[in-house]
């Protein structure tokens, strides 16, 4: 993202922006309540950056666990009806229906 | 009469079903009549599960009958409504979910199912979690049962409330930031914050991942022992889920307390805290010194930006995990989160996305490292590092900016997670519990962190506090 964030106030081009990253479709309203709120909680959360943490490692996983694998073997799972059966769109020959994200132009 | 007159804890409740007082089959049709009247007072409630818990009751008589049954067999509980659990519907407090019925079961409820504990409803809570007072959901806040102008604390505020309220006697929470102890809090219950990874997070919906833990929530440590011993372990369906041996906790309950260390941090104890709840917890720390601890300090200095990290890093990983939420195999569009929760996925993105991650988000999981050594370090001098829960008692509903000045309005619902979310970006367990009412009749408490899986020496000290106090045992009059 190219927009800067150095005042106190992000634009309303980072709102419309990360509201698209987001898939969140947004109302003009919302888009200039997000503007103020999230300027207030990114200035917040930004004390951070005042951490003498230089050098220290990243922790993603607090146990330290690593991913642990099962064997590769086919077990029992949700039958196709079971798995199907909340779908929010008609299925199409027992397809999930989804918007087109690739287009021929 | 507004509730019922059942044992209010699991021993004794074990032993009515031992002395053939009463069957399962009455104590649901009791517990869910209470449910419907502790709804009815405070919102507690997303749904009554009435024929699952008939269902429940008929497997638990007949363990009972065959005399092949446990501590929670035929015991009334409730679960926040993110565990799916087969015949019922599971909406995290979202109308993105409103009508999704379980398509399997949540490791928590199969494992609560094959114990037949009774599972009586769905709570109420702040949707997906984001909140702190559970008045962030699309089906009207919860209200504090020992006063309905109050909030129910949250994300976990219907749990809480409903155990409060005499509804069932446990409960099952999801704690990401505070959502079992925060409630706990404000509802006068007691509530354990397990160690990451020591009860599989399967089939509950997730806030954040590298933070969610599932646990219980009743009146006493002792209660909790008993859920804990059920729930707890690995599962090979939560590849996160902890191989480290399940202890019996009931068996550590009764530890005397001499000798044990009990950190404070100073940093954390000035300025934010109410007097009300800086006097409950001086008077507690003096009755665990009569126990035989011993009160020492210890420095935490990253503690105060705790939820600066805490808020980049849940924020991120909610924006990640509520992408799978598209309005195409389940649930309806994403238009429908409410505002609080697209300022969270929109603040995720921001943390995550190019040109700011290195600063944020990156930033924050070094600084997790840093409080995390933090902790290790305290954690060789001390045995327990005490705070707050909340900084101040349960506010009315609707002006949690009662509590602040309007400098900190803007992230005000944020700043209260403060003594929380420290347990949840370290991994260490940590418990709430009563130690008293403030001028108001609000509940106040108090918070033990213990050091990793050391949940049997948290619950041990709890029990011992609730052994020569009865604050747990009080019940608010509906």
């Amino acid at each position: 993202m190219a927009k800067s964030n150095h005042g106190t106030k992000i634009s309303l081009d980072v709102v419309q922006h990360l509201a698209k990253l987001a898939n969140l479709p947004l109302t003009k309203e919302e888009e200039v309540d997000l503007q103020s709120s999230l300027s207030s909680i990114i200035k917040y959360v930004g004390e951070v950056k005042s951490l003498e943490i230089a050098g220290l490692p990243t922790t993603n996983q607090v146990t330290g666990k690593v991913n642990e694998l099962r064997d590769d073997i086919v077990e029992p799972s949700l039958s196709l009806q079971e798995a199907t059966s909340q779908a929010s769109v008609p299925l199409y020959k027992n397809y999930f229906l989804v918007p087109k994200i690739l287009h021929d132009d | 009469m507004t509730t019922n007159n059942y044992p209010t804890t699991i021993k004794e409740f074990y032993e009515g079903y031992l002395s053939k007082r009463y069957s399962a089959a009455e104590v649901a049709i009791d517990f869910l009549g209470t449910s419907q009247v502790v709804q009815s007072h405070t919102n507690a409630f997303i749904e009554i599960s009435t024929e699952v818990a008939k269902a429940n009751a008929k497997a638990a008589d007949k363990k009972i009958k065959a005399g092949n049954f446990h501590a929670l067999t035929g015991v009334p509980y409730v679960m926040k409504d993110v565990y799916l659990a087969k015949g019922t519907h599971t909406t995290a407090a979202s109308k993105v979910l409103k009508g999704y019925l379980s398509q399997y079961n949540s490791t928590v409820y199969h494992r609560l199912l094959e114990e037949a504990a009774i599972l009586i409803g769905k709570n109420n809570q702040d949707a997906w979690g984001h909140g702190g007072s559970s008045e962030n959901t699309d089906f009207g806040p919860v209200k504090n049962p020992w006063d309905r102008s109050k909030v129910a604390g949250g994300s976990g505020g219907g749990t809480a409330a409903a155990v409060a309220a005499g509804a069932s006697l446990f409960g099952i929470g999801e704690d990401t930031g505070g959502s079992i102890r925060n409630p706990a809090a404000y509802c006068g219950i007691t509530g354990l914050k397990v160690t990451y990874g020591r009860v599989s997070r399967y089939g509950a919906i997730a806030y954040a991942s590298s933070f969610d833990t599932m646990g219980p929530t009743a009146r006493s440590a002792e209660d909790i022992a008993y859920v804990l011993k059920t729930i707890a372990g690995y599962d090979p369906h939560d590849a996160s889920s902890s191989r480290e041996k399940v202890p019996n906790y009931i068996e550590y309950l009764n530890r005397p307390l001499k000798g044990k260390k009990i950190g404070i941090i100073p940093e954390l104890m000035g300025e934010g805290i109410s007097q009300d709840v800086g006097r409950a917890i001086d008077q507690a720390l003096k009755l665990f010194v009569e126990l035989g601890a011993e009160i020492k300090e210890v420095h935490i200095p990253t503690a105060s930006k705790g939820h600066a990290i805490y808020y980049i890093l849940a924020l991120s990983e909610t924006s990640s995990n509520l992408a799978r939420y598209t309005g195409i195999r389940y649930g309806a569009g994403r238009e429908n989160f409410t505002s609080e929760t697209k300022r969270r996925i929109m603040t995720g993105s921001f943390s995550l996305s190019s040109g700011y991650y290195d600063a944020y988000y990156k930033k924050a999981l070094q600084a997790r490292s840093l409080l995390i050594s933090e902790f290790n370090q305290a954690y060789t001098q001390v045995d327990f590092i005490a705070t707050p829960v909340m900084p101040f008692a349960p506010y009315p509903l609707g002006d949690i900016a009662s509590q602040f000045d309007s400098a900190s309005y803007a992230v005000a619902m944020y700043l209260a997670d403060i003594y929380t979310c420290l347990a949840n970006i370290v991994g260490v367990p940590s418990i709430a519990f009563p130690t008293g009412f403030n001028q108001n009749n609000l509940p106040l408490s108090l918070q033990l962190h213990g050091k990793m899986f050391a949940e049997a020496d948290l619950l041990n000290a709890t029990h011992q506090y609730q052994q020569v106090t009865d604050w747990h045992t009080r019940k608010p009059k509906l």
